[in-house]
């Protein structure tokens, strides 16, 4: 018992230790952009890795706050989250269930034609028309409905669905409920971690989304928030030195764009930790035996 | 899943973001300098207002859509800029503007769309519009041929040089069918840090000796007296993916080797060559593998990224990098008091005391009507327009009263409130501009809100136009030698890794020839063919 | 024929519900992938903007016979594969360590604490990640090199250096995404069955013992299942972090089909070499995805089907 108790201990530590300085690690760039979003650039520039500022400046948030452009921004990207991830659980569940039957006729024809999707793809203009055909062109349907069921987290659902132990279905069966059912009563209730992953993976996606927004609108009001971020921010890796480029707003300010960064990945983020009961060992009990 | 599962749109989505990005890179060097000349730049705007636009005032207004590329800071709805401007020219303007750093998706499939606005701005890869997607539209007769309407627009003709005009007629048939966007005449030079120069005792340099001179003592003089060897001489930046550093604007170090880095100029035996056969390039290349074995070059001046130098020169860790004009007055909105730290300088002198500032025609794009529109005569009048330093103004510098309080067009002082200024922001920018530039010049300076400031670009400028002799580039338009990097690019990385290995002392002069005498010269042969025949066909 | 369709049908009767539930989905996948998967037609053609994809010219492989043709195609080819090979060998097992890992911890709060803060890089773009590697990594100014001058070691170039790339990038990308990833075999873990567990205790298993014979036969399907989704995958390295950290002294290592594709496709104007490369590299990561799960089937486990 006592040498257990050592060796557990040891276990402990170690995986404590480990997991700490990992987790700090990781804490790093977020830090890095949240410290300097309130630092003065000149301040960053003395000190490039130093994360804590001297003396805190709000001054870029208060610049942020008064672009219109982001609000609407914020307005839209909210709508195509919430609506996206409504419709991409419910079709995603719909369809999995079935697929994660091994003895369904046609099951593996259909599995087929989903995998291949995730390898061939028509590429921007017969896109473009498909939307324009359906009449989604300009409204942001165009950007909840592209990509609102795919073909790699269905794949992974329905093998969690598959992985749930057949008695539990069958005593159902037996008792003469339909399939319908037992999605509802039984597979639902014992995915719960399942779904609340693809709640965050596809709540994920719908937040960043940027590029269908750029083919399948042309109003400035239908930007997502994410595709006005990455036009204020993302000149480093890419943008704009125009010509004229001192003399462009185009090109933001360090600081600005740290602080832009924070303001639209910072809700995204508060989405996990009310996810995240959903993954603790042990939850799935009362379901069970419920 | 975003990380794990790209999706073909994904992948496309940030290639072609990387390719306005590098078309950007590329345009700041290649289309940015004007064949206006120094001196002529400076002559004040044609007030030749909207003759065109006087005779439409009766006509009721007739509606232009136009699709331009547009910073995401700019609220297009409802625009009072845009309103005041459709008012001037007597038209209903409509802009929809796709955002910037995918403006070229967007436009791809516009096009494709068979749903063509009116007007379309091009940027392209070429910076002056007449790229290779131009030329495919063209071709796919998508666009309308100007060649026989422009002459009946004066301000068209007056602002768009000939070799404007020139620098984007087709290579395939030799027809106009784009519209170039003039942009201000920029004469490259460096920015040094003055600072360090007074602390020195030194002066900014015009000869390559005194430049050597200047860049060892930043390096090894400790400038910043910080007691620490954390300092070099200059700094180079450039895209990383396509040509080297080298040859990104560094026309103030190449010019001390008579070696022009863009194509078009005469070699020194008054020859037209490609430019790894110019007499100066062995020597440039050597030189910086000499600054660089002496650790007197930023060590990273080979891979650094775009806008990096800057960044290390506002840290102070380097003294010198590559800028034009307007170049110091800019970088106050990184840093405070730029102007008070650096200074612009121009080019240095050849071996015979000669500065070359080399310019090519200073376009910024240019606008493109479709085939068979109805309205060609109604928008070419609204770019005629476009074309006058009334236009110019309004999009710079925006609307009395609201972003702005006064402004002297002669000496282009503005005084606006700090409100104004942002406002500024949110309705207009030079990207919404049909023409960037009246006779190579904006309405207004960068930064240039004070007298004080002005008066040191101003004063920075002289000095530099008057050390420098103009050189006008014509734009190169043989179809071979700009497109090597899709005839030959696997030989077009090799040659720019050879640079590299030469540069960092990885393989000896003899080397670096061999590979360029039995592998780049060959396989360039009938480029350079085709380049000196077109440029010698010019004079005729 | 006629006893076929009826005992075909009444096989769709009794299991109707499922085929129902089917044709949303199904329909989904037709109208919004398959309506326009023409568009792959353009690696075969000469588009024209008139003409659109369908009236344009053939020109057969023209495309290929010129990807082939390069002569650092096959440079480009083991790059791609070397590189996600590397990922998958060393970034592939690192969430799931993590998540079996944090699942042992006995803190919950604690536990909640650092999974919160492990996914956050994900959040970071590669461009910004990439800026703070640079000056991190820089011979002169970087911490990591002033750091190893107090070691008495003489500054090392990283990325200047192609011996470094790879392992930087192998790093970096397990740094910024291994959170993420661990997301969802946190997920399988928390679908295990706790009773085993507490009979596993009762029986006086260690807590390795436990995670080997309990937590890992549990979560085995989803592993293969991720492997077989990855392996698809394989000629795809992730275009923005590539981008970020290439440079022009690394490129003998660094360039890889997605950045190839922008180099000859978009800056040398070959429009129609993007879609073929993306052809390319999507037939060879089928290929690889097929087998992958035949051998998984082969091996008596679940595939993706």
């Amino acid at each position: 018992m006592g040498i257990r108790s050592f060796k557990d201990k040891l276990f402990d530590s170690l995986n404590y230790t480990v997991i700490t300085i990992f987790a700090l690690v990781c804490l790093f760039p977020f830090l890095y952009v949240a410290a300097f979003s309130v630092t003065s650039y000149t301040e960053y520039l003395q000190h490039p890795l130093k994360l804590i500022p001297y003396k805190l400046e709000f001054g870029a948030y208060k610049q942020i706050f008064e672009m219109p452009v982001l609000w609407t921004g914020y307005r839209n990207t909210i709508i195509i989250t919430v609506a996206g991830v409504a419709l991409n659980i419910f079709l995603m569940l719909i369809t999995a269930y079935p697929l994660s039957k091994p003895d369904l006729k046609g099951r593996n024809v259909i599995l087929l034609m989903i995998t291949f999707t995730m390898f061939f793809n028509g590429g921007l203009i017969p896109n473009f028309y498909l939307i324009r055909s359906l009449d989604l062109y300009n409204t942001l349907w165009s950007l909840i409905l592209p990509g609102a069921l795919g073909a790699y987290n269905l794949i992974l659902m329905k093998s969690f669905i598959q992985n749930i132990p057949s008695s539990l279905e069958e005593s159902a069966q037996i008792d003469g409920a339909n399939e319908v059912t037992i999605l509802a009563r039984i597979i639902i209730p014992l995915s719960k971690p399942a779904i609340a992953t693809f709640v965050i993976f596809h709540a994920v996606t719908q937040w960043n989304t940027f590029f269908n927004a750029i083919i399948y609108t042309s109003k400035r009001d239908l930007w997502p928030l994410m595709l006005i971020v990455r036009d204020l921010v993302v000149d480093g890796g890419g943008v704009a030195r125009d010509v004229m480029d001192a003399a462009n707003s185009g090109v933001t300010e360090f600081t600005i764009k740290m602080a832009i960064i924070i303001f639209s990945t910072l809700p995204i983020l508060l989405i996990f930790p009310f996810m995240q009961k959903y993954f603790m060992k042990g939850m799935l009990i009362g379901s069970i035996k419920g | 899943m975003g990380k794990i599962n790209p999706n073909r749109v994904g992948v496309l989505t940030s290639v072609v973001l990387l390719t306005t990005a590098l078309a950007a890179c590329s345009s700041n060097n290649n289309g940015e300098e004007s064949g206006a000349g120094g001196n002529e730049s400076k002559a004040p705007a044609t007030t030749s207002a909207s003759s065109a636009s006087a005779s439409q005032e009766t006509k009721e207004p007739v509606k232009i859509k136009m699709f331009n590329r547009v910073n995401a800071d700019v609220v297009i709805d409802g625009n009072p800029v845009i309103e005041e401007a459709g008012k001037l020219a007597n038209v209903k303007l409509e802009v929809e503007a796709p955002p910037i750093n995918n403006y070229v998706d967007k436009l791809q499939v516009v096009m494709a769309s068979g749903d063509l606005p009116d007007l379309i701005y091009n940027w392209g890869t070429a910076g002056n519009g007449a790229d290779a997607n131009m030329e495919k539209w063209a071709q796919n007769g998508l666009l309308e041929p100007l060649d026989d309407k422009i002459a009946n627009y004066p301000n068209l003709m007056n602002n768009i040089t000939k070799e404007m005009w020139d620098a984007v007629k087709s290579v395939n048939d030799g027809k106009t069918y784009i519209i170039p966007r003039p942009n201000v005449v920029n004469h490259w030079g460096y920015v040094i840090n003055q600072q360090w120069l007074d602390k020195l005792q030194l002066k900014a340099p015009t000869t390559l000796d005194e430049f050597t001179e200047v860049v060892r003592a930043f390096a090894k003089n400790d400038p910043d007296g910080n007691g620490k060897d954390d300092t070099y001489g200059l700094s180079l930046a450039g895209p990383d993916l396509g040509r080297n550093t080298i040859w990104n604007a560094t026309n103030f170090l190449t010019s001390a080797f008579n070696l022009p880095v863009v194509d078009g100029v005469k070699d020194t035996d008054g020859n037209y060559k490609i430019r790894e056969k110019m007499s100066g390039y062995l020597p440039y290349l050597t030189y910086l593998r000499q600054l660089n074995e002496e650790k007197l070059i930023d060590p990273e001046f080979l891979i650094n990224k775009i806008y990096v130098d800057q960044e290390k020169l506002n840290q102070f860790k380097v003294g010198i990098i590559y800028g034009h004009q307007t170049a110091v007055l800019g970088n106050i909105s990184k840093l405070p008091d730029s102007e008070k730290i650096f200074s612009y300088h121009a080019v240095l002198k050849n071996d015979q005391g000669v500065a070359y500032d080399w310019i090519t025609p200073a376009m910024w794009g240019g606008w493109m009507i479709p085939k068979d529109s109805k309205k060609v005569d109604d928008i070419l009048a609204f770019l005629d327009w476009g074309n006058t330093a009334e236009a110019n103004a309004l999009f710079q510098i925006g609307i009395q009263g609201l972003t702005y309080d006064s402004y002297d067009p002669s000496t282009k002082l503005i005084t606006r409130t700090e409100e104004q200024a942002n406002k500024l922001k949110t309705i207009s920018s030079t990207y919404l501009t049909p023409a960037n530039a009246i006779n190579g010049d904006g309405a207004s300076i960068v930064n240039g809100d004070t007298p004080e400031r002005l008066a040191v670009y101003q004063a920075q400028l002289d000095e530099a136009l008057k050390q420098m002799t103009a050189v006008n580039v014509p734009a190169v338009r043989s179809p071979k030698i700009l497109n090597l990097n899709s005839s030959i690019p696997d030989l077009v990385k090799k040659k720019d890794e050879k640079e590299i290995a030469y540069i960092t002392g990885a393989i000896d002069e003899a080397k670096f020839k061999e590979f360029l005498e039995k592998e780049w010269y060959p396989a360039t042969a009938d480029a350079e063919k085709e380049y000196v025949d077109f440029m010698n066909s010019l004079g005729k | 024929m006629a006893k076929n369709l009826r005992s075909a049908l009444r096989y769709v009767d009794k299991k109707k519900y499922l085929y129902i539930m089917l044709i949303p989905g199904v329909l989904y996948f037709l109208i919004f992938n398959y309506v326009p998967m023409y568009g792959v037609l353009i690696a075969f053609k000469d588009f024209n903007f008139n003409k659109g994809i369908l009236g344009s010219a053939w020109i057969g492989f023209e495309n290929f016979r010129y990807m082939f043709g390069l002569s650092d195609f096959y440079t480009v080819f083991w790059n791609s594969l070397i590189l996600s090979f590397l990922k998958l060998l060393f970034g592939f097992p690192f969430p799931i360590l993590l998540a079996i890992f944090l699942n042992e911890m006995r803190s919950r709060t604690y536990q909640r604490f650092t999974q919160t803060l492990i996914y956050l890089p994900h959040f970071i773009s590669w461009v910004i990640i990439g800026g703070i590697l640079v000056n991190f990594l820089s011979p002169t100014w970087g911490v990591l090199n002033i750091f190893l001058g107090q070691l008495g070691i003489d500054p090392i170039f990283f990325l200047a250096d192609e011996s470094y790339f790879r392992p930087i990038v192998v790093l970096s990308s397990i740094w910024k995404d291994s959170g993420w990833e661990s997301i969802i075999y946190l997920a399988a873990i928390a679908s295990v069955n706790t009773e085993l567990y507490e009979a596993a205790s009762m029986d006086g298993a260690g807590r390795l013992r436990r995670i080997w014979h309990i937590t890992l036969p549990g979560i085995k399907s989803t592993i293969i299942v991720l492997l077989i989704l990855r392996l698809g995958h394989i000629m795809n390295n992730g275009f923005e972090q590539i981008f970020v950290l290439q440079n022009q002294m690394n490129l003998g290592v660094s360039e890889v089909f997605e950045t190839y594709a922008y180099r000859v496709g978009i800056l040398g104007g070959r429009f129609s070499f993007g879609t073929t490369v993306g052809l390319f590299t999507s037939v060879i990561g089928l290929i690889f995805l097929l087998a992958s799960n035949r051998i998984a089937k082969w091996m008596k486990e679940d595939g993706i089907w």
